[in-house]
């Protein structure tokens, strides 16, 4: 089994090496997908606990926990959701081909996701406008190319987000495009937001309240945001819906917060956490490829789908 | 000599009659795209007369309703504005001609988008081609999918809407009177909302309640909502008025300025809205963003009156752009001395945030303006929304 | 007088045939229905002001009888409304039926030889009757006294009335619209500077606190003028007692002003007034001050104090132009360092320190101020003065009342409003809807100023409420939570500091 978790955290590199803009959750879809596809399984609960396992090896690799586990958990659920009818037929492999080709319409319909948003994110934006953005997110990073190619002209201020500066990559992507941006330090978010038209902020999860986690810095960010009337915008394909509730900042699960390896070796008091947890009252509006809503209707969203 | 003159005129004014006709008929082919040349049989030709003349009627109801539009100098109640336009998608459902859904949708889609540009303040006509659009989608459909959830994405529908694709398309035939009664059905509900809105008065407003109202004398639903939540209570109305505008029934008249200072004695605050929209927002005449803010400072409730035909499926992130300004209202000893040098500010609107109101209160329910959303799926169509 | 008997007995015989009649004839002057009698103390005191006052036109008169008649049939629809409400047996028939012979009766006893416009006139004129029929006082002050019994009801003679209230109302903002000068004895003490003060502040020609203080201060130059000579003729006045005399001689005219006591004058000017009795106390101390001018002694011997007196008027320009000129220059020139951000300001209402400080921003080849935008009560208020001093500048303008705030507040960079005081906690007093914007202001994050001369600073706190004001209006109270600064001549403060400049214009005045 050790084996095959190297394996399996191999493959899911490569799968996130080979297409740079492919997100975490989406590659790790992709890795079970085609661990479902290589399956010998016989049983619909073997085939479970295949995955499953899969799913925990890829969490033990050092990518944001959090999409890997909200996609696998997504990806899992809905190819099991299978018509009654079919799962009582003794032969499993065509079960196993119904999984297979629910599996290629999920990815298809997730690969979709980021355009799906920016659509919906496009009459938001105003000519000549100040965007705050935080650290890297693919997609916004899609949604503001976008909109400049439509013509849309903005200015981008970018955080640096230590501990590992990912802001200047954004900026780097921003600026190739053409798109004019400026650098702006973690503690001068302050100082910039009532220059600001609004922020936009990408996720790593969707929480069942509502709030979201994100890149360290995030609450900073909404709070000054907030107490300065500027509206907040996250954007976070569905497969970031995770089915957590956490009440403050230090009821975050663990292994958000922290890198795998991190948790396994070393002291956690002493550790920066990586993540922090953004209540719902802080954000305005929430962009999905489900479409635009409220923090309100996320945790429904997710009540629809988990029971 | 009689009998020949009268022949002559007879048969001069028949031959004039006939080339008005075939004039007439000429303009009518090149409406509808089709040239006289190629028409051969005589059933056809009939075919596309009738066409161009359904053409022609679909054009004349969109004039009359922007000419509607354009002789109004102030903001009138859109119960008026949301009939009319009905009774013009009405004509087009009725007289246009198409196949198929797609074709419906496209000639809706068409003729919305004339209309909402010429007006891009007044969404209800939007709104309501968006409804009528999803109605039709809805009588295409009613008889093969049984299941009627709102058509909105969900994640655990994210596989199920790729079997819609293979339903098979009712005739026109079908959808036309289908959609026409559908239609008939939301014109029997719009008429109706007044009376269910002033009902759920009873319930919201209390003995001895203070209340302070904006824009009394243009809204006819505020006005039948509180004369609804006034019966055998004793409440008093604090109505904001500007000073031209008719003096009102029961209520005493307060001016903008004071609101803020009256706000201490007041317990309810009610709004007619002109617009809602998915996050809670709304558009509301002008003042009552003011009068929103004196509320929340000292934590009034907020109750915004709305029909089911103002809740828009979309967002307008440029409120600027939405917002109406109406004639200014200046003498004219100011106007000489201020022409092209002053801008005279008046708009008819104003957008409201959606943590400033407490509750909306529509013909169906009462709805928590987080909750907004999910009325949405109940009217609209996604792909409408999108494609708009 | 034979004629005016048989009235009463007619009036009297009139309502021994109907028992109910009687009632609500007798009722009018005692207060059983709470409209009908407000009605008639209305007109009353209509009738009384016109016949007492010295100073209102006639036209007025007459247009404010109209538009009494107005609220006299509203009053009347009031009452008829209360009456079949309490289910009184017959009571609109004989409420209705009451005025009518009455009417009969007295339509040739109209006074003043005033033709007949209608029965409402007419019915005004015999309830006019009714209280001369009430047996003890005489007519003016029977009026007044009610008046003062009840409260604050009192006759408007605006031409804008902008509220209706009903009588049954009781809200806080039961404000009389105008004062009633009823003593005519008095009269004769006022000096007619102050009349012709009184009578511009009604007429509304007083625009702000500031030129009201500004008249002040020239009325009793004019004023010290007048009675400095009048002493000096009267040979034996002593000189000594001048400051006393003088005291003595001020308090009819400040009663005037505040109509005995019961309006108290608006808090800027009470400053003034306050520094003025101060001055004054001073007089009466010739050796213990160290004159910084001529020879103080010589003043003692002078007959009449002449000289005292000149330096009181003195006094009084000084203090006329450093509150006025000195202190605007000072405020203009505090806030053009805070210029080069400012391109767009909101302001409200008319205020003349602020006119000062938008027309010092337009100087100049390429001003940093772009675009103004003048807010008002409603449109063609005060506001509009702004925007004749600002025509001809190269500047955007726009002019729009509070319904367009969200508008006109989209990229505002400051919001400036001059006020009429700043009271002690940071409160400032400022015309009435001003909160309203102060609100949008913090909504939208837009910085809040006041423009305030230091003579405007009160020791005086209340937390919320509405203060009468000699120019009839009611001024709301901006908590400092909303306020961003206060722009004063010595410098920018805090709203939280306003004590602190309390305590150093008190140092100033001690030295």
């Amino acid at each position: 089994m050790f084996a095959d978790k190297d394996a399996i955290g191999s493959e899911f590199k490569k799968i996130l090496g080979s297409d740079v803009e492919i997100s975490t959750g989406l590659a790790s879809i992709k890795t079970l997908y085609n661990i479902l596809n290589r399956s010998t399984a016989t049983t619909a609960k073997e085939l479970s606990e295949e995955l499953r396992a899969a799913a925990e090896a890829l969490e033990e690799t050092d990518y944001s926990s959090t999409s890997i586990r909200s996609a696998c958990e997504l990806f899992t659920r809905f190819i099991s959701l299978a018509p009654a009818d079919l799962l009582d037929d003794k032969d499993f492999t065509t079960v196993l081909n119904f999984y297979r080709s629910r599996g290629d319409l999920f990815i298809e319909r997730i690969a979709k996701s980021r355009t799906l948003i920016s659509d919906c994110c496009r009459p938001f934006f105003k000519n000549n406008s100040n965007i705050l953005t935080h650290s890297y997110s693919k997609v916004v990073l899609k949604t503001l190319l976008d909109a400049r190619e439509a013509g849309i002209w903005f200015h981008v201020y970018v955080t640096e987000s230590q501990p590992d500066s990912s802001g200047r990559k954004m900026l780097l992507a921003l600026r190739e495009k053409g798109i004019h941006s400026t650098l702006v330090l973690d503690a001068a978010v302050g100082y910039v937001m009532e220059r600001m038209d609004m922020c936009f902020l990408g996720a790593e999860g969707v929480m069942e309240t509502g709030g979201i986690i994100n890149k360290i810095g995030t609450l900073n960010l909404a709070v000054c945001a907030k107490y300065m009337n500027k509206p907040v915008y996250v954007m976070a394909e569905s497969i970031k819906f995770v089915k957590e509730y956490p009440l403050n900042q230090a009821d975050i699960p663990a292994d958000f917060k922290y890198s795998s390896t991190a948790i396994k070796s070393k002291d956690l008091q002493a550790e920066h956490p990586q993540v922090d947890y953004t209540p719902p009252q802080f954000i305005t509006l929430i962009f999905t490829d489900l479409g635009i809503m409220t923090p309100a209707a996320v945790g429904e969203e997710l009540i629809k789908l988990y029971t | 000599m009689n009998h020949r003159f009268t022949i002559t005129v007879a048969r001069a004014a028949v031959i004039f009659v006939k080339s008005v006709l075939m004039h007439r008929e000429f303009l009518v082919f090149k409406q509808v795209g089709k040239s006289p040349e190629t028409m051969t049989t005589a059933s056809t030709r009939q075919e596309v007369i009738e066409e161009g003349r359904k053409h022609l009627l679909i054009e004349e109801g969109r004039k009359q309703l922007l000419i509607n539009l354009r002789r109004r100098t102030t903001r009138e109640p859109s119960f008026k504005l949301a009939t009319d336009t009905l009774n013009f998608l009405r004509k087009v459902v009725l007289h246009g001609t198409y196949n198929n859904l797609e074709e419906l949708l496209a000639l809706l889609r068409e003729n919305g988008l004339i209309l909402s540009g010429a007006y891009p303040s007044e969404l209800v006509m939007r709104n309501l081609v968006l409804m009528v659009c999803k109605l039709a989608r809805e009588s295409n459909s009613r008889e093969t999918n049984g299941e009627f959830d709102s058509p909105y994405d969900s994640l655990n529908k994210l596989w199920k809407k790729e079997d819609k694709e293979n339903q098979i398309g009712r005739s026109a035939k079908t959808i036309r009177k289908k959609l026409i009664q559908a239609v008939n059905d939301i014109q029997i509900e719009m008429e109706t909302c007044r009376e269910h809105i002033s009902a759920q008065g009873q319930y919201l407003v209390h003995m001895n309640d203070v209340l302070i109202v904006h824009s009394l004398s243009t809204s006819t639903t505020l006005s039948s909502f509180l004369a609804g939540a006034k019966k055998d209570k004793k409440t008093r109305v604090f109505s904001v008025q500007i000073p031209t505008e008719p003096d009102d029934h029961d209520a005493v008249s307060i001016s903008l300025c004071e609101v803020a200072g009256k706000m201490c004695e007041a317990t309810k605050v009610i709004l007619s809205g002109a617009t809602v929209f998915p996050d809670g927002s709304c558009l509301a005449p002008a003042g009552g963003l003011s009068i929103c803010l004196a509320a929340h400072r000292h934590s009034v409730p907020v109750y915004v009156l709305c029909a089911f035909y103002k809740i828009a499926p979309f967002f307008v992130p440029d409120s600027s752009a939405v917002i109406k300004h109406s004639l200014p209202g200046l003498p004219v000893a100011m106007a000489s001395k201020w022409a092209g040098r002053v801008r005279v500010l008046q708009p008819a609107l104003e957008m409201i945030p959606a943590n400033l109101i407490t509750l909306f209160v529509s013909n169906t329910a009462s709805i928590m303006p987080s909750h907004i959303y999910r009325l949405i799926g109940d009217y609209y169509h996604p792909d409408d929304v999108a494609n708009y | 007088m034979t004629r005016k008997k048989t009235i009463e007995k007619k009036a009297q015989t009139v309502p021994s045939d109907e028992p109910t009649n009687n009632e609500t004839v007798a009722s009018e002057p005692s207060s059983s229905t709470p409209n009908e009698p407000e009605a008639t103390e209305q007109v009353s005191e209509l009738v009384n002001g016109v016949t007492n006052l010295s100073m209102t036109d006639k036209e007025r008169g007459e247009m404010d009888r109209q538009t009494k008649s107005k609220e006299q049939i509203k009053a009347e629809r009031e009452a008829k409304k209360a009456e079949k409400a309490n289910k009184k047996a017959n009571a609109t028939s004989k409420v209705v039926a009451s005025p009518a012979p009455q009417i009969q009766q007295h339509a040739p006893q109209i006074p003043n030889g005033q033709t007949l416009l209608s029965t409402t006139q007419v019915s005004k004129l015999e309830n006019k009757k009714d209280v001369t029929q009430k047996p003890p006082s005489p007519e003016p002050k029977s009026a007044i006294k009610k008046d003062t019994a009840r409260g604050n009801r009192e006759v408007q003679f605006d031409l804008n009335t902008t509220v209706l209230r009903t009588p049954s109302e009781e809200t806080i903002s039961d404000l009389p619209k105008m004062f009633v000068f009823t003593d005519l004895a008095p009269n004769f003490n006022v000096h007619p500077v102050f009349h012709t003060l009184a009578a511009r502040c009604e007429r509304g020609q007083v625009a702000d606190v500031d030129d009201l203080c500004e008249e002040f201060l020239s009325a009793f130059v004019k004023f010290i003028s007048d009675w400095g000579a009048e002493r000096l003729h009267n040979s034996d006045a002593d000189p000594t007692a001048l400051g006393f005399d003088l005291d003595l001689a001020i308090r009819p005219q400040l009663g005037y002003l505040t109509e005995d006591g019961r309006w108290p004058l608006p808090y800027a000017l009470g400053n003034l007034v306050r520094q003025l009795k101060r001055e004054i106390k001073r007089l009466d101390e010739p050796c213990k001050h160290a004159h910084t001018k001529e020879d103080g002694t010589v003043a003692a011997e002078l007959p009449g104090g002449c000289d005292k007196l000149k330096e009181l008027e003195e006094w009084l320009e000084e203090t006329r132009y450093s509150c006025f000129e000195l202190a605007t220059n000072s405020i203009s020139t505090h806030l053009m360092q805070k210029r080069k951000f400012s391109k767009k300001i909101v302001t409200f209402d008319w205020c003349r320190v602020v006119n000062r400080i938008l027309l010092d921003s337009l100087v100049g080849e390429d001003p940093d101020l772009k675009h103004i935008v003048v807010l008002d009560q409603q449109l063609n208020g005060r506001g509009v003065r702004h925007m004749d001093t600002l025509l001809d500048k190269n500047v955007k303008l726009d002019y729009g009342d509070l319904r367009s705030l969200s508008v006109a507040l989209h990229k505002c960079s400051i919001v400036l409003i001059g006020c009429s005081a700043v009271l002690s906690n940071g409160c400032v007093a400022v015309p009435k809807g001003s909160l309203s914007i102060a609100l949008s202001a913090q909504a939208n994050n837009i910085p809040f100023m006041v423009c305030a001369q230091t003579f405007k600073f009160v020791d005086k706190v209340q937390t919320y409420g509405r203060m009468a004001l000699l120019g009839r209006e009611n001024m709301e109270l901006v908590p400092s939570s909303l306020i961003t600064a206060i722009v004063t001549d010595i410098r920018i403060v805090p709203p939280s500091s306003a004590p602190a400049i309390l305590k150093a214009k008190a140092l100033e005045s001690q030295n």
